[in-house]
């Protein structure tokens, strides 16, 4: 298959992922949305290329940041509107919101860290019964500072657990750059636990899916847990409207957008339509959430 | 059949039985087979489920709620259980809140269990009662048995027919006690049982006659207790009930008080610290009842202050059976 | 003074704080040798070996099956035949592990009571001794102490099911009446209301109301009496007339001791006013148609300071005869006898005999009046009652009943559609030959001229009322009752 064919289901699902963020963040805005939001713009190519690897069956354990990871795993992005704005027919009937989110063999929660002894968890009662199965979890570079992350890091490690950690380090743990908080670097951290590890400094999609599928293949293979590190951006703001970022910083990474790699390799006309596909889509699905019964 | 030996027991009958439970902590296989031994000789018939662990209680109890989540039983132990605060953010953010938060998508049965109490001289670290914090943690059920109760038959019930988050908590001083009931209760004083799982044991140095004095409590406090009845009874005639739940929390009201209409005071008595506490919010109970008329209440518990090492200390920091004496005098009953 | 070497019992597992001495392998004394086994002792897990690390004489301190605390000392080995440690004897103890409460021991020991020989077992209360003491006739008087069979399953029950007070009056009924006890027709017993006794008999049409409790060895309690909430009556024999009226919160009680007269009796038509107090450390008596008023007390005992300091010590019974009134607030104390229909002055202490048909008040009670009864003529009689009827129709009038006053003995009465013609019968009327017509006869003296079919007889002099009890006739009791003229149902 050649580039063209393989990327553009991939561009496609960014596509998804970028239109539904941009749509989270005009609701938002609106008053239409409970409480607050964590988007995905700028690691799209994080998501589709790890997720995009994985069957239906496996297990994907995320975190505050899990709008981009959920639709591409679960792919009902009616379901997660509706969640955000507390319908019944919401993943979790507007108990959870944005960041408290499960759909089968999908689980979010909002205590950095706090997820991973989780994905342990499933991790090895999973092992136990379909050999073959494996959790990928996602942590962020913020998530780093938290003692229960090296516990089980440590776990993992020593009772040979199916997991792929997936570090999206966006350089940011909310408004605080990784150099005021990280001392010596994010890889050594997984080595010295004796965790397969694989760093990435790209925006590709297609070389984060290439990667991520040995990785995974690796996993499933072994049965032993592996680490991929992808050093990525968020264009936009954490989570509520403040962004302390400097904004010619933003613009100087925003010119590595993901969907900006992948439209250049694809001809206008395709990107255009997918466009038009993807806005038609999701304009549906935003009449149908805002036309949902409250919960409660 | 001792205390420990009964819990013992009721583990390997769960392995036995169900192959999906799994129980695991700090340096429970053998030949150590866990700090007080209640996990001796599990891991040799059963190595594959009976896992000892690194030191780290956050991903443990952590791990245990993913395991439940994938069909598996698991039970955690807690060497002290001063060590659950290091696994609190995972029993309270975590554990406790997958099934309503995730909307009754997943179910989440994992029975933590955890050493509690001083009187060893375990010092500051290693000898506290924090059922007393454990309680304010929404939806989570705390039982705690008596040597009057059977521990194996409760900690079984538990883990197989109470759903959610569970801690069992052990009373450090109980593990070597026999086990008693109304063949083996001390001389002068009878027991009987709620009907009804988790049983309630009801205590009585006065056969049941009408008793003056109610006591409230539960767990290893009850080995206090039947010296206080003991020595109301020998020395003063006056006829106490002592109401012991299995269930802290939640309470079972109407077992909780049973026999409150004929006292004209209630004790409830606990190792924890007093203020802010389970006793306060069994006072709290009985007063929203409308209970108290003519009843005093009295809560006897621990000072706000780190437990001493020292034996000697020790016994001035926590309540003892004087403790309880002193209130009994302050209420004008002896 | 040799070398020796003392064996302490170890700390074997973490749990132990004892173990049990399964097997000594010599007898103290006896010489061993290094390596020798020479104690098994069993923890919760395992039986352990221990052996003599030097060779000398062995003395033990334990036996064998003893439960001994780690870090007690086991045995010693030394150069020595006797031990170098002294070996303290064991405390004697009561055998069968009979221990008594303190109080218990007191009792025992102010009757001298061989509580060994006694086929007690365990720990024995002050009660467990009461009838030994009663079987040993240590009572001069030969009475029999009363008190709850707490062996009775019935009585076990109630004492510890605190739920059955809140049965239904018949199911509760229904129990007493399966184990034996005699509770009438038309009896009811109100919510959380409990009677406790060995022998219970309740009478026909008695209600009891609501949280009341009556715990007595005897208790019975005539036919239509009435007895009000929140009651507490404990007696050994609370024997209760017929047509007696107890009202809400009375308190009949044996604080001062319980005795073999701690008996209430109370005659045909008393009254217990509202918060009546009355102490039955001894018998207290009612004759027939006694009032208490309202919070009046009768004590049975009195004491407090030391009789050797002069002060007294005063127990004894409480009578009052026929038609007494004790008035609201007024105290009896011990010994006392009230005569026949005397008056005691409200908020009065009584602390003597009062005399029949007197009036007396005052702290302490001083005699006010004597002579109180009067005899009238039959005459003044006929004309007084002739008065009261002819009142009794003013105030059935005001009762909303519509009221024809014909002649002094005569009166038309309706109300609602029932229609009544009212005769007044002196004793000296002629008795009309339209008798029948009659609905209600009221009678100043029983005659047997007055046999007639009428719906409703009122008796003056028997005190009866039979026939129909309708809204009328009970305010014609209402009326009368005002007058001290009352009237009962058979």
């Amino acid at each position: 298959m050649d580039t063209v064919q393989q990327l553009i289901p991939l561009y496609e699902k960014m596509l998804v992922i970028r239109k539904f963020e941009q749509n989270v963040l005009d609701l938002f805005e609106a008053g239409k949305l409970f409480g607050t939001t964590h988007t995905y713009i700028g690691q799209e190519a994080n998501a589709v290329g790890v997720i995009g690897n994985l069957e239906k069956s496996d297990i994907v354990v995320s975190n505050h940041r899990c709008h981009g990871h959920y639709l591409i795993h679960k792919d009902n992005p009616y379901a997660l509107l509706c969640e955000m704005m507390g319908k019944a027919d919401g993943l979790c009937a507007g108990r959870g919101g944005s960041q408290h989110v499960c759909d089968e063999g999908f689980y979010s929660n909002g205590i950095q860290g706090g997820i991973l002894p989780l994905a342990a968890g499933l991790a090895f009662a999973r092992k136990r019964k379909d050999p073959n199965s494996l959790v990928v979890t996602f942590i962020g570079d913020g998530t780093l500072g938290e003692g229960v992350v090296y516990e089980t890091l440590n776990i993992i490690s020593k009772w040979k657990l199916p997991v792929l950690v997936v570090v999206e380090n966006n350089r940011y743990a909310q408004s605080t750059r990784i150099e005021q908080t990280l001392s010596g670097n994010i890889a050594d951290r997984f080595k010295a636990f004796g965790i397969t590890t694989l760093e990435l400094d790209t925006f590709d999609v297609l070389r984060i899916k290439r990667v991520s599928s040995e990785l995974i293949q690796q996993v499933r293979e072994t049965g032993e847990p592996a680490c991929l590190i992808l050093n990525t951006y968020r264009f936009a703001h954490h989570s509520s409207s403040y962004d302390g970022r400097d904004l010619e910083e933003v613009m100087e990474w925003r010119k590595q957008d993901p969907l900006l790699l992948a439209e250049a390799q694809l001809p206008e006309t395709e990107t255009h339509v997918l466009k038009q596909k993807v806005d038609q889509f999701l304009a549906i699905e935003i009449e149908r959430a805002m036309k949902a019964e409250l919960a409660g | 059949m001792k205390f420990v030996h009964s819990i013992n027991q009721a583990l390997d009958e769960l392995l036995a039985e169900y192959e999906e439970l799994i129980l695991f902590g700090e340096d429970l296989v053998d030949p150590y087979g866990g700090a007080f031994k209640v996990t001796k000789g599990l891991s040799s018939k059963y190595p594959d489920r009976v896992l000892a662990t690194p030191i780290s209680e956050a991903a443990l109890i952590g791990m245990a709620g993913g395991m439940a989540i994938e069909g598996m039983l698991p039970i955690v132990e807690i060497m002290f259980g001063d060590f659950i605060m290091l696994g609190a953010d995972q029993i309270l953010n975590h554990l406790l809140k997958y099934e309503w938060m995730y909307n009754g998508k997943v179910q989440v049965p994992v029975t933590i269990r955890v050493t509690m109490g001083g009187r060893r001289g375990y010092g500051p670290t290693h000898s506290q009662s924090l059922e007393n914090l454990l309680v304010s943690f929404p939806n989570l059920k705390i039982f705690s048995p008596s040597h009057y109760h059977d521990p194996g038959a409760l900690l079984k019930h538990i883990v197989l027919n109470e759903p959610g988050i569970k801690i069992f908590s052990e009373y450090k001083l109980n593990y070597p006690k026999d086990l008693l009931d109304n063949n083996s209760v001390r001389d002068g004083l009878s027991v009987r049982y709620s009907t009804s799982f988790p049983q309630t044991v009801y205590l009585s140095n006065a056969d049941f006659e009408q008793p003056e004095l109610l006591v409230i409590s539960y767990g290893g406090n009850a080995l206090i207790i039947e010296d206080l009845m003991l020595d109301l009874l020998m020395e003063y005639e006056l006829p106490v009930q002592v109401n012991l739940p299995s269930a802290i929390k939640p309470l079972k009201y109407a077992e909780l008080v049973q026999g409150i209409e004929h006292c004209t005071a209630v004790i409830i008595f606990e190792e924890s610290t007093r203020d802010f506490g389970w006793g306060a919010e069994v006072a709290a109970r009985i007063l929203e009842a409308g209970q108290t008329n003519n009843i005093d209440i009295v809560r006897v518990g621990a000072p706000e202050n780190p437990i001493p090492s020292s034996r000697v200390l020790e016994e001035q920091m926590l309540p003892t059976k004087q403790s309880l004496l002193d209130a009994v005098r302050s209420l004008g009953m002896i | 003074m040799g070398q020796n070497q003392k064996y302490y019992l170890p700390v074997e597992d973490v749990n132990d704080e004892k173990a049990t001495i399964l097997n000594l392998y010599f007898k103290s004394g006896d010489h061993v040798s290094e390596n020798d086994l020479i104690y098994t002792f069993e923890t919760t897990k395992a039986a352990v070996d221990v052996e003599a690390t030097e060779d000398g004489f062995i003395h033990y301190f334990v036996e064998a099956g003893d439960d001994l605390a780690t870090g007690m000392l086991v045995c010693e080995i030394s150069d020595q035949k006797s031990p170098t440690v002294p070996i303290v004897p064991e405390n004697e103890t009561l055998p069968s592990g009979l221990k008594l409460t303190q109080k218990a021991q007191r009792l025992a020991d102010e009757h001298e009571l061989d509580v060994t020989g006694l086929g007690l077992t365990g720990v024995i209360r002050e009660k467990d001794l009461y009838q030994f003491i009663n079987s040993n006739e240590l009572r001069s008087d030969g009475k029999q102490c009363l008190f709850l069979d707490r062996q009775d399953e019935l009585t076990k029950l109630l004492l510890a099911d605190q739920s059955i007070r809140d049965l239904s009056s018949e199911q509760k009924i229904e129990m007493y009446r399966q184990h034996g006890h005699q509770i009438g027709k038309d009896v009811s017993i109100g919510g959380g209301s409990i009677l406790i006794g060995n022998q219970i008999i309740i009478e026909d049409h008695v209600s009891i109301g609501e949280n009341t409790l009556i715990e007595a060895p005897v208790t019975h309690i005539g036919k239509y009496s009435s007895i009000g909430n929140q009651c507490d009556l404990v007696a050994s024999k609370l024997l209760i007339g017929e047509h007696n009226r107890i009202l809400n919160k009375v308190i009949i009680d044996i604080s001062g001791g319980r005795y073999d007269d701690s008996n209430f009796i109370s005659g045909k038509g008393c009254l217990l006013a509202g918060e009546t107090y009355v102490n039955v450390c001894r018998e207290v008596k009612l004759g027939n148609y006694v009032a208490l008023s309202p919070k009046s007390m009768i004590y049975t005992h009195s004491f407090w300071q030391s009789v050797l300091d002069g002060y007294p010590s005063n127990f004894g019974p409480v009578e009052l005869k026929d038609d007494a009134w004790l008035g609201a607030v007024a105290q009896i104390l011990p010994n006392c006898i009230i005569g026949l229909g005397s008056i005691i002055v409200s908020n009065s202490l009584v602390s003597q005999n009062v005399k029949d048909y007197s009036m007396v008040g005052g702290v302490p009670a001083i005699m006010l009046k004597t002579n109180l009864k009067k005899k009238y003529s039959e005459k003044d009689r006929r004309e007084m009652i002739q008065k009261l009827f002819s009142e009794l129709g003013a105030w059935l009038h005001m009762q909303q009943i519509s009221v024809t006053q014909e002649n002094n003995n005569f009166m038309h009465l309706s109300f609602k559609s029932r229609e009544h013609s009212c005769f007044l019968f002196t004793g000296v009327e002629e008795f009309p030959q339209d008798a029948s017509n009659y609905d209600i006869v009221i009678s100043l003296d029983a005659d047997p001229k007055l046999s007639g079919t009428f719906k409703t007889t009122f008796n003056i002099k028997n005190q009866s009322v039979k026939g129909v009890m309708g809204t009328i006739e009970r305010l014609i009791i209402d009326f009368f009752r005002r007058k001290g003229i009352r009237f009962y149902q058979n």
